[in-house]
């Protein structure tokens, strides 16, 4: 291009396009929005869905605990009701002074009211919204507002939930971490079923109150409560609508200190999009067997083989499993293998780590117990959720397409409670960590 | 005057084009129900592409230096010829502007709610006007950054991807070609129009470039290119998504990117995506911009700037308007009318070239070499 000619026009469009780069249209200041940290929903009237909003305040979080005043206040929990999510939503941004944004959200909690009346609605807008992340954590609780209401060493009940999701899903080897993704990926898929983590709040002593009559009452001015506009909503084990996050570390209502206000149970079982059921401890432990989600770190204890009443610790290292229809009848049967590698944790004085025969003799328990759990889980999803949270269905699809066809419609109610299930457990011992006692 | 483009900037402008549209989109998954044999469609696009693109190089190595609005123009007479390129021309000018207005969609439900579609679309359209009225050589330039950025960005997301918790399921790729090959054929049939899209845009600018024997070379590569990437974003969105959950998304990429998040380094990849998605889109919407003025003015006789003009401010209407929606959008582009458009733009240019071997018009590569 001639030097002269092309200037003109370029310096118009450099001109033109340098109004649009100091912002984008519309543009919001960090400081004017509302960071959401969690999203509960729940259902205390048939249609309706509750939404309770964690507001995090990043000047508190920042700042500390340690002052007082209402503007040292971490986090409030809104709630509003409304027919869809998006306008419940709308229903809190009414009072909340900043910018309602979801971008940062982490977790989303599921009351067990709502997630028995099918969640796949709901769902749809956390899918379709682009500013929320398909890799956020979802679970079910008994209540969701609840569950918002109550954190533990983290100053948020998001972050503890998301802590929550981490550590113990990763550490225990009692739950399982669920994404979003996961959820809608296994509610659309053939022959296997959406499963949560599962988590519960304890009973505080707020309610106990509430239920003798008396009135909650709320010790600092960081916990001072805001109405709500409308409806006067509460579900059993929630704190007042509207009550600031409380102090990690005490409930304001009587000034009892107590801990642990958040567990994570389990897993919860959806058959759809409806919460079937729970599996929670030894229950849960049988579906990550036959998954093999189990995890590293995980503690499998068995009885002594050589003395009764004594119990030895074994940490896992690894587990792997395999699911193979076999197809010669008319039902399916599945042919599970599990292969878990381990390491001493905790054995008894008088037993040896080089006594080879011993080391059989336990691998034979370990191998017992995990079949025992896993034929329990079993026994629990197949006949009584009658959902296919293992993906039993999945499997047969991907070997017998053509089959699969003809049994996809009854496969949760008649064919899948029926599938016989052969177990077959491969345990193998392969350390013994930092001791090594010798005959 | 414009100046020339090497067949290497070809190769990076086909190559751009095609990934900016059926990469970010995965029409292979999205438009039909092929489900996990999607990307077996997407091996079958790039091998029917390949064949194509053959053609169309072939076409334009035997009249070098000349754009397709001429050779028509050469082959079927003044009468055929003139309405052929006219035709071709407007065909590019209105995939560039519904590109744009894809762009605005995508834009307004993503990155800028607040923002009217109308003005997003317009601003990438002056911004591919001006890129287009800078001529091949600028466009050519730009290409060579963009694609290794955008080929750098490709490699780092499969890093982070990997680096993420979420894990893969391979086996959902399975069970392979269970309803048969024909949803697979199906499936392709978008892929397959869109490659034939990004290799026509050789049609006008093969007269720019300086080395003609090497057109088909580039074509093929940059299909090859682009096809290869296809084929490995498919895979990684079905598995990593489930091919149910991935056939129901506007952008399963970006919703893919919406999954892998690595704590502390990147929290949202899918920014990322759609800002090279954009850059990729208005690149791809000015070169079609270009191509399409190349031919309008060789069809007509006329200066290529000034057929730039006149596109830009013909364009400006139907943006302003805000003629289309992504739900006509999505009718457009299934696998009849894209098949059809297919059929039509390869007909035209087998038909030209039919007719140039027939009448012994133009000149083969030996020919070429000996001057």
């Amino acid at each position: 291009m001639a030097s002269g000619q092309g200037r003109l026009p370029t310096g118009l469009l450099i001109c033109l396009l340098a109004l649009g780069i100091s912002g984008c249209w519309g543009s919001i200041e960090t400081d004017d929005l509302a960071i959401i940290g969690s999203v509960g929903l729940d259902r205390v009237t048939p249609g309706k869905v509750l939404v309770s909003l964690e507001v995090s305040n990043p000047q508190a979080l920042a700042a500390g605990l340690g002052q007082q005043g209402v503007a040292n206040t971490v986090g409030w929990v809104l709630m509003e009701e409304g027919s869809t999510v998006p306008n419940a939503i709308k229903n809190v941004q009414r009072r909340v002074p900043q910018k309602i944004f979801l971008g940062q959200v982490s977790t989303i909690v599921v009351g067990m009211n709502l997630a028995r009346d099918g969640v796949q609605p709901y769902l749809d807008y956390f899918a379709r919204e682009n500013l929320v992340r398909r890799s956020i954590y979802i679970t079910t609780c008994d209540s969701a507002a609840g569950l918002l209401q109550r954190p533990f060493i983290q100053n948020l009940p998001s972050l503890t939930l998301r802590g929550l999701v981490d550590a113990t899903t990763r550490f225990s080897g009692k739950s399982v971490r669920v994404s979003l993704n996961e959820f809608l990926m296994k509610m659309a898929e053939p022959g296997i079923e959406p499963i949560t983590m599962h988590t519960a709040g304890r009973k505080t002593q707020d309610t106990q109150v509430k239920k003798q009559g008396g009135e909650v009452r709320q010790a600092k001015p960081s916990a001072s409560r805001e109405q709500p506009l409308e409806s006067e909503l509460n579900i059993p084990g929630m704190l007042p609508r509207d009550s600031p996050v409380l102090d990690p570390l005490s409930e304001y209502g009587t000034g009892e200190k107590l801990r642990g206000l958040t567990i994570n149970l389990g897993i919860a079982a959806f058959r759809d999009d409806r919460l079937v059921g729970f599996l929670d401890g030894n229950d849960a432990r049988g579906y990550l067997w036959v998954t093999a989600r189990m995890v590293r770190g995980s503690i499998v204890e068995v009885p002594n083989p050589r003395r009764e009443g004594v119990i030895l610790a074994l940490l896992v290292r690894s587990v792997e499993s395999s699911l193979t229809p076999i197809l010669d009848g008319k039902t399916p049967r599945m042919k599970v293998e599990v292969r878990l590698e381990l390491e001493m944790s905790q054995i008894p004085q008088d037993l040896y780590d080089d006594d080879l025969r011993l080391r059989q003799e336990i691998q034979a328990a370990v191998n017992e117990l995990v079949k025992g759990e896993m034929r329990k889980t079993l026994r629990t999803v197949q006949q009584e959720f009658r959902s296919d949270i293992f993906g039993f269905g999945q499997s047969l699809y991907r070997k017998y397409p053509k089959a699969w066809e003809a049994m996809a419609s009854k496969w949760n109610e008649e064919i899948f409670p029926e599938v016989e299930v052969d177990l077959t457990v491969d345990s193998k011992i392969l350390i013994s960590n930092a001791v090594f006692r010798s005959k | 005057m414009w100046g020339k483009i090497s067949s290497r900037q070809l190769l990076f402008m086909v190559s751009l084009s095609r990934i900016s549209i059926v990469v970010v989109s995965l029409p292979v998954i999205t438009v039909t129900k092929v489900l996990q044999d999607a990307w077996i469609a997407a091996i079958v696009a790039t091998a029917i592409s390949l064949l194509l693109g053959t053609l169309l190089g072939s076409l334009m190595m035997r009249f070098p230096k000349r754009s397709f609005a001429e050779i028509s123009r050469d082959s079927l007479g003044l009468f055929l010829g003139i309405p052929t390129g006219l035709l071709v021309s407007l065909l590019f000018c209105f995939i560039a502007l519904l590109r744009t207005r894809e762009l605005a969609f995508l834009l307004m439900t993503s990155a800028l709610p607040e923002a009217p579609d109308s003005v997003v679309a317009i601003t990438a359209w002056l911004v591919a006007a001006y890129g287009a009225y800078l001529g091949p050589d600028a466009m050519g330039r730009s290409a060579e950054f963009l694609f290794t950025l955008v080929g750098l960005s490709i490699i780092t997301g499969f890093i982070l991807l990997f680096m993420s918790p979420v894990r893969p399921d391979i086996f959902f790729l399975e069970p392979i070609l269970a309803r048969g090959i024909l949803p697979v054929i199906h499936a392709s049939a978008n892929p397959i129009f869109w490659f034939l899209m990004s290799s026509g845009l050789a049609l006008g600018l093969g007269k720019y470039c300086v080395d003609p024997p090497r057109i088909r070379r580039a074509v093929n590569g940059a299909l090859l290119i682009s096809g290869i990437t296809l084929v490995v974003l498919s895979v990684t969105v079905l598995i990593y998504m489930g091919p149910y959950q991935a056939k129901d998304q506007f952008s399963p990429l970006l919703s893919l990117a919406h999954i892998a998040f690595v704590a502390g380094i990147v929290e949202r990849l899918d920014i990322v995506v759609a800002t090279l998605w954009m850059l990729g889109v208005v690149f791809d919407v000015t070169v079609l911009l270009l191509v399409a003025s190349i031919m309008l003015a060789d069809a007509l006789g006329t200066r290529p700037k000034s057929a730039v003009l006149v596109l830009f401010a013909a364009g400006l209407v139907p943006l302003a308007f805000r003629l289309g929606d992504p739900f006509q959008l999505r009718k457009v582009l299934e696998p009849v009318p894209t098949t059809l458009a297919t059929v039509a733009l390869s007909g035209l240019i087998g038909l030209v070239f039919l007719v140039s071997v027939i009448r012994g018009i133009g000149r083969g590569r030996g020919r070429l070499k000996n001057g």
